[in-house]
């Protein structure tokens, strides 16, 4: 990881913190998005959110202390950044979880963003029904392709663990799709 | 079990040890009937825009006071606040006398969004000459969780320490 160890020096350095954070920025964007997007759903939100996210990366740099590994750090970051999103949404118009859920799908629909078909707009309706902890890692395994590995840096916690919610998961959506 | 010192064959390390997890994974790919694509979309040259954005976000961030500070000073810099709308209020109007009591806390609050005091809380610690009652009183009020929830919204991207601490439903 001797890039990641170079670019966290830089970026912790003042003189050369711009063009670092530059890169930081370039090198992570996509995948920080279409994390925070499976999450938020709404191309405009997840655009919000993915900005929040680098601002406080920005801000938080040099606090770091290493104790995780930077992109860990980064996905940590932009995971509690998008589920803070949703429950001050949730908060400010006084709805219930599952009527938030079913808002987020309402706007998914109307976004000119999402061109998926019948089925992708079913299994987004089964992620909503999986507990908060199963559909992140659903995500992040079946759709972004991380290791358990990574994501169990991301979310702290143990392999085992999420190799479990995993399956669950995916038993649960492949049975929503039967039954809908 | 014996080793095969005739196969001059190598895989990449950890290849079997990973074996059953890849292997459960395209078992689920290919027989749940799961898409694997999720139809998201983003608006071309999307991803050139971000750092921009992001740049220009960070050059024009307005400062914002840290809760603690908030907290420990808000009676005092409320107080101020007070004075200063009484003052003026009196000296325009002489309309009948206010109270500390008429006035709104969102009045409170965007005097001091839309005022640049100039100074910081200690500062005005030192200026005001509280009694003990008083300071007592500062020192031992507790604020309304509505008053702190609706600030914590306001400026929650300024609170790492409340922010990362979140804890995942299981």
């Amino acid at each position: 990881m001797l890039e990641e160890e170079q670019l966290l020096k830089a970026l912790q350095n003042t003189e050369s913190q711009a063009k670092a954070f530059e890169v930081l920025v370039n090198t992570y964007k996509e995948r920080l998005y279409w994390h925070i997007r499976r999450i938020v759903l709404n191309h405009d939100d997840a655009d919000d959110v993915l900005q929040n996210t680098f601002i406080k990366v920005y801000k938080g740099i040099g606090k770091f202390k290493r104790e995780s590994k930077l992109y860990s750090w980064l996905y940590r970051i932009a995971t509690n950044e998008s589920l803070t999103f949703l429950k001050q949404r949730q908060r400010k118009s006084g709805i219930s979880d599952q009527e938030m859920q079913d808002q987020l799908l309402g706007s998914l629909e109307a976004d000119v963003y999402f061109d998926g078909d019948e089925i992708q707009l079913k299994l987004q309706k089964a992620l909503t029904t999986l507990p908060e902890k199963q559909k992140l890692v659903f995500n992040m395994k079946y759709f972004q392709e991380l290791k358990y590995e990574e994501i169990s840096e991301i979310l702290e916690t143990s392999v085992g663990g999420l190799k479990a919610s995993y399956h669950l998961a995916a038993k649960k959506i492949e049975a929503f799709l039967k039954e809908n | 079990m014996k080793k095969n010192h005739k196969n001059k064959f190598k895989t990449p390390e950890g290849y079997f040890d990973s074996f059953n997890d890849r292997l459960m994974e395209r078992i689920v790919e290919e027989t749940s009937g799961i898409p694997k694509s999720d139809g998201f979309a983003v608006p071309e040259g999307y991803f050139d825009s971000v750092y921009p954005k992001v740049s220009q976000r960070i050059a024009h961030k307005p400062k914002v006071v840290s809760l603690s500070e908030y907290k420990k000073y808000l009676y005092a810099a409320a107080s101020i606040a007070a004075m200063v709308v009484l003052f003026f209020g009196l000296k325009g109007t002489q309309q009948p006398q206010l109270q500390f009591d008429d006035l709104a806390n969102s009045e409170i609050s965007s005097y001091f969004e839309d005022t640049d005091i100039g100074l910081s809380s200690y500062e005005i610690a030192q200026v005001v000459d509280f009694d003990a009652e008083e300071l007592d009183a500062i020192e031992n009020a507790t604020l309304e969780d509505e008053l702190i929830l609706e600030y914590i919204e306001d400026t929650t991207d300024s609170y790492d320490e409340l922010n990362l601490d979140y804890e995942f439903e299981e």
